[in-house]
């Protein structure tokens, strides 16, 4: 990866993430996390998986936070009529929490053999061959040899939700 | 001046030019299909139309961009400003980019992307919070209204629209806009040989073998761009404006642009899918001897079937009385969906069987 995509992507996505849940303003919280995804989806380009990157913001950013603002709008939610969390033990055991979550991930990075491999496009090119794990056909191939189970599972699931979905706004006949 | 034109010759530097005609031959595309749209209503409706300024009215719609730019900018007082700004930037942003993946001649696109018509799709959904944003922040009840319309009915028929593309992909195998042009160029494989006469060229567009592929898809891009009888989330005679209502000047201008830009993205992309692209039965070849010559003859077959098409929407409009609300969720949810579902089924099943019959 670049260092030019790592830092406009990093940059907007953890920029993005802090300012999500800092608003006051519901709506605002939506598109700085809107922002936040396409910051991921610019991380995801940068490190050649086009694929994954464009399905982050046709799925996470086109789809479901769409859904989110329409709730939001149709809610009508003001800032004065939102509850003030101001309990410190809440707000102590919250920073807690997310700093355990954020050294247990480190941790886990750190100890990956990924941590201390060369990460630069000629290394990734001796090491493996090619540069294209992430174009679509490589995701594919994949997706249905190995993982072909759970992929069927997931979009039965899928299937099911939607056809639930219809069923229960069908007016009785 | 030599080290300028070698820099054109470069990657980054083609791009670059790309980029600049493209933003600027779509905004004069608009401003022709603004004015195209004026004449066929008037023509459909026996009326005349604008026809003062300039041969035939073609100005009038510079005269108007002038009447825009000179109009007082007013921001009201009751709106959420950050967002009220943001909508009409996010209305005209992602249809220009969706542009950028569309291949408008052999090998002339901006990116020649792996995914290709995915690409396209990610960004117009990004246009739904325009749409939305635009309603909310305007804090009015007509706005508001034609905000969450808005949403509901572009989440709605997004899903159409990818699952009638699907068909197509499956026919090509290939998620590229450029495979996609090429596959539709061979001709017909008939008792296994390749004709590649006339027909057979003309018979191996996508929208013969995709034909309620083709239907589905060109319905769900009507309703994608609030086009009538989907043009819910403006309604005139019921919404004042929707959810542009409380936008003046270049800020309204900017959602104006938008809409057409997409229109424009949509029409080139099922140009793209089912009409062949580029190709015309292997007339696209004419001029293979020069090829400064033959990039701008195929940029002309594409945009003549780009300008077809936008004909055609603007044709439906004034002949096709709007939806109400609940048929419009209706057809999305309970009939197209389950079609293009089955349509997918069957198509898989004939790709197979074709497959099973060419071995």
């Amino acid at each position: 990866m670049d260092d030019a995509s790592f830092w406009l992507g990093g940059l907007t996505a953890v920029t993005g993430g802090l300012m999500a849940v800092t608003r006051r303003n519901a709506v605002a919280s939506v598109m700085w996390l809107v922002g936040a995804f396409l910051g991921m989806s610019v991380l995801f380009l940068g490190m050649d998986a086009g694929f994954i990157g464009v399905i982050q913001v046709l799925v996470y950013a086109g789809a479901i936070m769409v859904l989110f603002l329409f709730v939001i709008m149709l809610l009508k939610l003001t800032p004065a009529g939102l509850a003030r969390v101001d309990r410190p033990k809440m707000t102590i055991a919250g920073i807690l929490a997310a700093g355990a979550l954020t050294a247990i991930l480190c941790a886990v990075a750190v100890a990956s053999p990924a941590w201390t491999r060369d990460g630069t496009d000629a290394a990734i090119r001796a090491r493996t061959g090619t540069l294209v794990q992430g174009r679509t056909a490589a995701v594919a191939d994949r997706l249905f040899s190995d993982h072909l189970l759970p992929f069927e599972i997931t979009s039965v699931l899928l299937l099911a939700a939607i056809v639930g979905s219809v069923a229960l706004t069908k007016r009785k006949v | 001046m030599d080290a300028v034109m070698n820099w054109f010759g470069t990657p980054v530097g083609s791009a670059v030019v790309k980029v600049l005609v493209v933003g600027n031959v779509v905004p004069l595309l608009v401003s022709f299909l603004v004015w195209l749209e004026r004449r066929v209503a008037a023509w459909i409706q026996d009326r005349t139309g604008p026809n003062r300024v300039g041969p035939f009215g073609l100005l009038q719609s510079f005269a108007d961009l002038l009447k825009f730019i000179f109009k007082e900018d007013v921001l009201p007082g009751h709106v959420n400003k950050p967002m009220y700004l943001l909508a009409p930037a996010l209305a005209v942003i992602p249809p220009l980019v969706a542009l950028a993946v569309i291949p408008f001649a052999d090998r002339m696109m901006i990116a020649d992307l792996d995914t290709g018509v995915l690409a396209v799709f990610a960004f117009s959904s990004i246009g739904v919070y325009a749409l939305a944003l635009g309603g909310w922040a305007s804090n009015s009840k007509y706005a508001l209204i034609g905000g969450v319309r808005a949403s509901a009915q572009l989440i709605s028929y997004e899903l159409v629209l990818g699952l009638a593309a699907l068909g197509v992909f499956m026919i090509t195998g290939s998620l590229r806009l450029h495979d996609v042009v090429t596959d539709q160029a061979n001709g017909l494989l008939i008792d296994g040989t390749l004709r590649d006469g006339f027909l057979p060229k003309f018979f191996d567009w996508n929208i013969w073998k995709q034909p309620l592929g083709a239907l589905l898809f060109f319905i769900a891009a009507l309703a994608e761009t609030n086009r009538a009888p989907f043009d819910l989330p403006e309604a005139e005679s019921e919404l004042a404006a929707g959810y542009h209502t409380e936008y003046s000047s270049m800020k309204f201008a900017l959602f104006f642009l938008g809409e057409y830009a997409a229109m424009v993205a949509i029409s080139g992309l099922f140009t793209t899918l089912y009409l062949g692209g580029w190709t015309l039965f292997g007339a696209e070849n004419l001029f293979a001897g020069t090829p400064a010559l033959q990039t701008a003859w195929q940029i002309a077959i594409f945009t003549g079937k780009v300008v077809f098409l936008l004909f055609t929407i603007i044709w439906i409009r004034w002949t096709v009385p709007r939806f109400r609300y609940d048929q419009l969720m209706d057809l999305g949810w309970k009939r197209m969906l389950p079609i293009s579902i089955g349509w997918l089924v069957f198509t898989a099943l004939a790709t197979w069987a074709y497959a099973q019959h060419v071995r």
